[in-house]
């Protein structure tokens, strides 16, 4: 380890605080709030650190849907027969993707913890509207009870678009300041302070707010809630090195998700935990766009021009309801994969090297290409703030121009025009024909013709973080030699072990560590 | 960098073989000249001149300078594809076409929901090289040839059967298909 690493600084006893508190919480999401929550409900003073200028994180821009069941007071009302032991062999059953791989104790847990974790939520004012989802996934019953959207529009950061996950963090936020946590908006960690002397205990953290570091002792514990490492190019390619610096990050411009919970506990010797679940394909750790044109074109996500970040987002996007309305390329200008497919085929013909002989990892930009019958057909207005014509969307008079105007910061070449437009006439040659003989898109429908014509941005989006650190299952997290490190908690999508999408586990877990952490002598 | 790009479209599906078809042949210079009554060639497969015309003097609506013509180009033999070259202004494009005999049968086609029984209008319709669109009413007409086919439609949402149909005179069809909304976008996955 290098001399000046974190965990060999200089030893604390001259370390100044700025702050103290028995819990100090990193993160304003879901998994952050509900730490503090419970970690005041049990008797702990608290302080919340967030580097946004508002709370929610990644949870804000969620649907709120929340995977908790075992049998709770939603689904007895819907004759939903469901258990703990039933959510248990769920989410470690051998034979779905999603769940094979999960520690068993944590999913232990998180099944004993679902159904007062739900009436954690009741009794912190989380309302759900009443209709039970059956989800694709492990779960062999209905478990998913969607919040109500937060009923003040301007503090909703994609409002009516089905956001509903503010009604749960501002739900948890109002909770958790009545019941006396600070929260501190825009300060972000930058480190997290570790005794040096033989209780290697964790002491702290340090952040940066407005141009200064603000120390802040915690007696009792730190936790990590900072939304996992989707947004972290270095750290992400720890798991799957295609994932190179081109890609969409659900999430953004909002929620960063930077690994940096996970680094700074790294840092001080954390471990991270289950890393294969991050590419087993059994989860939306990557999905296909659906808004094109902009930079974030998340599937669920869609940014008003009346969004508090709009100046961030620049544009809406044009929403793709058929694709068969056009077609994908690659950098050079190729088709790689049946458009209509949206499964880890296409997403692993997007990933692949399409010849970048300069640049090995990743598969480049995606553009979808298409031309004015198709901006008819789909009803789009191909025009800012629609679309973001500041690189990631493009118009010409013809195919071969089209190419040559596509100027991207990941497209590190220009697109030939000449390969464009043979890309197109093979394209439309399938038209004619009734049969896509490259990859079998079923009866190519409308050939790309009638000017003007356009590309979008289309690439691929990071998801969920689907690994992070190591915890036991009190949300303690564990060093590389597999012991607890003292006073350090991790919940959310920065915990590894548990490969379930969505709030629930980060619910759950979240509630345990503030739990844990306030219970905990100091 | 080349000098012009050219832009086909409004190519038949299919045309009828013997007869002419119409396209529209744009031109675009990558110079910022006006293309104004520059020569536009279209050739078949042997290099023979098979269409000319000149570009007008306005470019095509909604493009910046893309200068167009309308031609009219002698289709293929019945049954075949060819593939044109398009020629102007040193540059080249291509594009295909496929022929068939006259139709001289009619297929009406009518699409409703399922369970509403509401026509569905814009729905997609395939019957081998033939296709169209159904309009408001959820109707579209066809002229197609006499021969065996599989039917196929094709509407964002809504699936129905491909079906296999003999044209041996008009013939109508009624389709119903049945809706299958589009997941919402979360519904996918959890969150």
């Amino acid at each position: 380890m290098a001399r000046n690493s974190p965990a060999l600084r200089p030893s604390q006893p001259q370390m100044e605080w700025n702050l103290s508190t028995d819990v100090v919480v990193i993160g304003a999401g879901a998994a952050g709030l509900a730490a503090a929550v419970s970690a005041r409900d049990h008797g702990a003073s608290v302080i919340v650190v967030e580097e946004n200028f508002d709370i929610g994180g990644h949870a804000m821009l969620s649907g709120g849907r929340i995977h908790l069941g075992g049998g709770n007071a939603l689904q007895r009302k819907f004759g939903i027969e469901d258990s703990p032991d039933q959510i248990f062999a769920d989410w470690v059953n051998s034979a779905n993707g999603d769940s094979r791989y999960n520690d068993r104790d944590l999913v232990r847990t998180f099944a004993d913890e679902c159904l007062p974790t739900f009436d954690f939520l009741l009794d912190n004012g989380v309302t759900f509207i009443e209709n039970a989802i059956q989800t694709p996934d492990a779960s062999t019953v209905p478990r998913v009870f969607v919040t109500h959207e937060w009923h003040v529009p301007n503090e909703i950061i994609a409002p009516r678009r089905n956001r509903n996950g503010s009604g749960l963090v501002r739900r948890l936020a109002e909770s958790a300041r009545r019941k006396g946590a600070q929260i501190l908006l825009e300060h972000e960690m930058t480190r997290i302070v570790r005794a040096d002397n033989g209780s290697r205990k964790v002491l702290g953290i340090v952040a940066r707010a407005g141009g200064k570091d603000v120390a802040i002792a915690a007696q009792k514990g730190v936790v990590i809630a900072t939304g996992g490492h989707t947004g972290n190019v270095n750290f992400r390619r720890m798991f799957d090195p295609r994932l190179t610096e081109e890609y969409q990050q659900a999430g953004m411009p909002y929620s960063r998700q930077d690994a940096d919970g996970e680094l700074a506990a790294m840092d001080i010797g954390a471990s991270l935990w289950a890393t294969g679940t991050q590419t087993s394909e059994a989860g939306p750790a990557i999905t296909k766009t659906r808004h094109i044109g902009t930079r974030w074109g998340y599937l669920s996500l869609y940014y008003e021009t009346d969004s508090p970040i709009f100046q961030l987002c620049k544009a809406t996007g044009l929403t793709v309801t058929d694709w068969q309305e056009a077609i994908l390329v690659n950098q050079f200008g190729q088709r790689f994969w049946n458009e209509l497919d949206g499964s880890y085929a296409f997403l692993n013909a997007a990933l692949a090297n399409h010849g970048d002989t300069d640049k090995l990892n990743g598969g480049g930009p995606i553009w979808a290409i298409f031309d004015s019958d198709t901006v008819a057909r789909q009803k789009w207005n191909p025009k800012p703030p629609n679309v973001d014509p500041d690189g990631y969307f493009f118009t010409a008079d013809t195919v071969f121009e089209l190419a040559g105007r596509i100027r991207n910061p990941y497209q590190k070449r220009p697109m030939s025009g000449a390969a464009l437009q043979e890309t197109v006439n093979r394209y439309n040659w399938f038209v004619t024909s009734g049969a896509d003989t490259d990859f079998d898109k079923p009866t190519p429908l409308h050939p790309i013709a009638k000017p003007p014509f356009h590309a979008a941005w289309a690439t691929p989006i990071l998801h969920d973080s689907l690994t992070g650190l190591r915890t036991d299952s009190n949300a303690q997290v564990i060093d590389l030699r597999g012991e607890v490190i003292s006073g350090l908690y991790c919940a959310g999508e920065s915990q590894g072990g548990f490969a379930q999408h969505g709030l629930g586990r980060c619910l759950v877990f979240g509630r345990i560590a503030g739990r844990h952490a306030a219970q905990r002598n100091s | 960098m080349d000098a012009a790009s050219i832009a086909v479209w409004d190519v038949p599906l299919p045309a009828v073989a013997g007869a002419t078809f119409a396209i529209k042949v744009g031109v675009k210079s990558h110079l910022g000249a006006t293309l104004a009554g520059s020569a536009v060639q279209v050739c078949d497969r042997d290099g023979s001149v098979v269409a000319s015309g000149m570009l007008g003097a306005q470019p095509w609506p909604g493009t910046d300078a893309l200068y167009w013509v309308a031609l009219d180009v002698p289709a293929p033999a019945a049954d075949q594809a060819e593939e044109f070259a398009v020629i102007s202004n040193g540059a080249v494009s291509r594009f295909s076409v496929a022929a068939t005999p006259r139709p001289d049968h009619t297929l009406t086609v009518a699409i409703t929901d399922q369970d509403s029984a509401v026509p569905l209008r814009d729905v997609e319709i395939r019957l081998g090289a033939f296709h169209a669109r159904t309009d408001a009413k959820g109707r579209a007409e066809i002229k197609v040839c006499k021969g065996e086919y599989e039917l196929q439609v094709w509407r964002n949402a809504y699936i129905a059967p491909a079906r296999p149909i003999t044209i041996d005179g008009d013939v109508s069809v009624e389709i119903r298909m049945v809706h299958v909304p589009e997941d919402h976008p979360d519904a996918r996955w959890v969150r």
